[in-house]
């Protein structure tokens, strides 16, 4: 786990900026303005050919101390221990509370932009509790970090709060990825509410060349999905939303986060998906991200992994056998039968990522996503156990 | 073509594993696991660095030989001295040159010297591109002699060094090849 902002040392900066944190490479790259990077004096070759490079008009400069810096010019210090930013990362400096945080994480395997903390739905397992405030600069933040995130960048994630709250904002946002980041994949996760009307969907059509919609759906009845996502009449706007996403020609995913009530009628859900949403692309099965007000409703959501094993077996071969491409997210593999750790993905973005003593010993620990870093005995399976060397293939034949 | 693969992946994965129950696992993994990387749909750069992009830098060989240079100190050790009033040569200066009509009227036997729609970059454009051909240079370990923004011996040995290490044609020159091998965009 790393930690995504920090309070540093900086002197210059006069307003929150989003900067890239540049070394060679990003130098000569010549893909970003020099007035929005910060040339990384800690990395040693950069510091050799310093004398010509940091007369050059960058925004700043990152430095282990304030000894380091070119005189009159910004700069922050950062150690290694106290924040992880390295050369491609962008990061946000906030003068006002000498803070600094990470936007982007070259590398990471899922850097997110964070649309808005507002949502429709209040659903009883939500990792990010809505707030209803005004937060419609983030439109312009995240067109701003776009600008700086690598052309390389295979994808992204829209997340929220609920990313069609911010009306064409969101559309400037895709559009605006599409222009800068061409060649990478946008993920949107939306709840689909608001694409009802038909109207809302059919604004995104051919907007991106690699957009999918990941919408969540947790029952095959309307009474079970409006409980979870507590919102009255939320299943039938989603249901709408989904075929009027598909008649947009949009590609979509159906996310199941795996709550208590929703396995308990798991193998009618993936019947009705597969009877009524035959186009969806993608089906992700996820385990619950324990924090939010997941931790809340621990009583009325929790289900071991290790009881989920025999519907979790019928839905995945259910949907395969149907050519219905599914994933098993946020579940590690000593909790699930063989037979389902090919579907088994390493979805816990890295910075969260974490496991426990126990995985020290375990042969799979690297095909494994592992637990979410804010796991906690209540919320962690019986069956958590290493897998021990020999055992890691398929044990039942 | 790789989302083709990731359905054959898929479709594989599912056969055997729903068929022949849990045999062959390796094999279904090693699909599933190829399938997986595509699940993500994701897009892979697939294209080089500079593409339909007019190389203006290509033909510049020394410094010497450019009279925008001429107020500079030359000297292959001559270290770059920003002037106070420097601009970034990389904001409008750098959008991508916009190719020069051609004539419509003149002298049809004067011969241009350049080929007509290839402009010359301004001094401090090429300045600013040749340290970042340096600092590429250095940064994936061949000497430029120092980033100075001067195309002196050390540097144009280090791009013929390059160029013939990454069987490219020894020119000692910033061919567009050579810009795609070091990561060096042409166009912001």
């Amino acid at each position: 786990m790393h930690k995504l902002d920090a309070k540093v040392q900086l002197s210059g900066w006069t307003q929150p900026t989003l900067l890239k944190v540049a070394t060679l490479p990003e130098f000569a790259s010549s893909l970003f303005p020099l007035e929005r990077m910060v040339l990384d004096l800690r990395d040693p070759k950069v510091r050799t050919a310093s004398s010509t490079l940091s007369r050059l008009p960058w925004a700043g400069f990152v430095v282990d101390g304030p000894e380091q810096t070119p005189a009159g010019r910004p700069w922050i210090a950062i150690q290694p221990e106290t924040l992880d930013a390295q050369p491609g990362d962008v990061i946000e400096v906030v003068p006002e509370t000498s803070k600094v945080a990470i936007r982007y994480r070259r590398g990471a395997n899922n850097n997110i932009l964070f649309a808005t903390e507002r949502c429709n739905s209040f659903c009883l397992m939500c990792s990010q509790p809505p707030r209803d405030i005004a937060d419609d600069w983030r439109i312009s933040q995240i067109c701003a970090l776009t600008e700086l995130i690598d052309k390389n960048e295979p994808s992204l994630t829209v997340t929220g709060g609920e990313p069609t709250l911010l009306g064409p904002g969101l559309n400037r946002i895709i559009e605006h990825c599409a222009n800068v980041l061409p060649h990478t994949q946008l993920h949107v996760l939306s709840n689909g509410r608001n694409f009802g009307s038909g109207v809302l969907a059919s604004s995104f059509t051919g907007l991106h060349s690699a957009l999918m919609w990941g919408i969540p759906l947790y029952g095959d009845h309307y009474s079970l999905h409006d409980y979870v996502v507590q919102s009255a009449g939320a299943f039938a706007e989603t249901m709408r939303g989904l075929y009027a996403l598909e008649a947009a020609k949009q590609r979509i995913e159906i996310r199941v986060v795996l709550i208590k009530p929703v396995v308990e009628h798991l193998s009618a859900l993936v019947r009705f998906l597969y009877r009524n949403l035959p186009f969806v692309e993608h089906v992700a099965l996820m385990g619950t991200e324990p924090t939010g007000f997941a931790r809340a409703h621990h009583d009325e959501i929790w289900i071991d992994s290790a009881d989920m094993s025999a519907v979790l077996t019928d839905s995945v071969e259910y949907l395969t056998r149907r050519d219905m491409w599914v994933s098993l997210y946020n579940l590690p593999l000593c909790t699930l039968p063989r037979s389902l750790w090919p579907y088994a993905r390493r979805s816990i973005s890295d910075w969260k990522q974490h496991y426990l003593p126990a995985c020290e010993s375990c042969a799979v620990r690297e095909r494994c996503g592992g637990l979410f870093a804010w796991v906690t005995p209540k919320w962690t399976s019986r069956a958590l156990k290493p897998v021990l060397k020999g055992e890691e293939q398929c044990a039942s034949h | 073509m790789r989302k083709s693969l990731a359905v054959a992946g898929a479709a594989l994965s599912a056969l055997h594993g729903v068929a022949h129950g849990s045999d062959n696992a390796d094999r279904n993994k090693g699909l599933t696991d190829l399938a997986v990387r595509d699940g993500d749909f994701s897009v892979t750069l697939t294209a080089p660095l500079n593409v339909n992009v007019r190389n203006m830098y290509a033909s510049h060989s020394s410094h010497s030989s450019h009279s925008s240079h001429a107020s500079h100190s030359s000297g292959s050790s001559g270290i770059y001295r920003a002037s106070p009033d420097y601009t970034p040569a990389y904001t409008p200066a750098y959008t991508p040159p916009a190719p020069a009509p051609m004539p419509t009227h003149g002298s049809p036997g004067t011969q241009p010297l350049m080929p007509t729609g290839t402009p010359r970059p301004n001094a401090d454009q090429l300045r600013i591109m040749i340290m970042r051909v340096q600092a590429a240079l250095y940064a994936k370990g061949y000497d430029p002699g120092a980033i100075d923004g001067e195309l002196g011996e050390s540097t144009k040995l280090a791009l013929r060094t390059f160029q013939s290490a990454h069987g490219l044609v020894v020119t000692g020159k910033m061919t567009t090849q050579t810009m795609n091998a070091l990561g060096v965009a042409l166009t912001p």
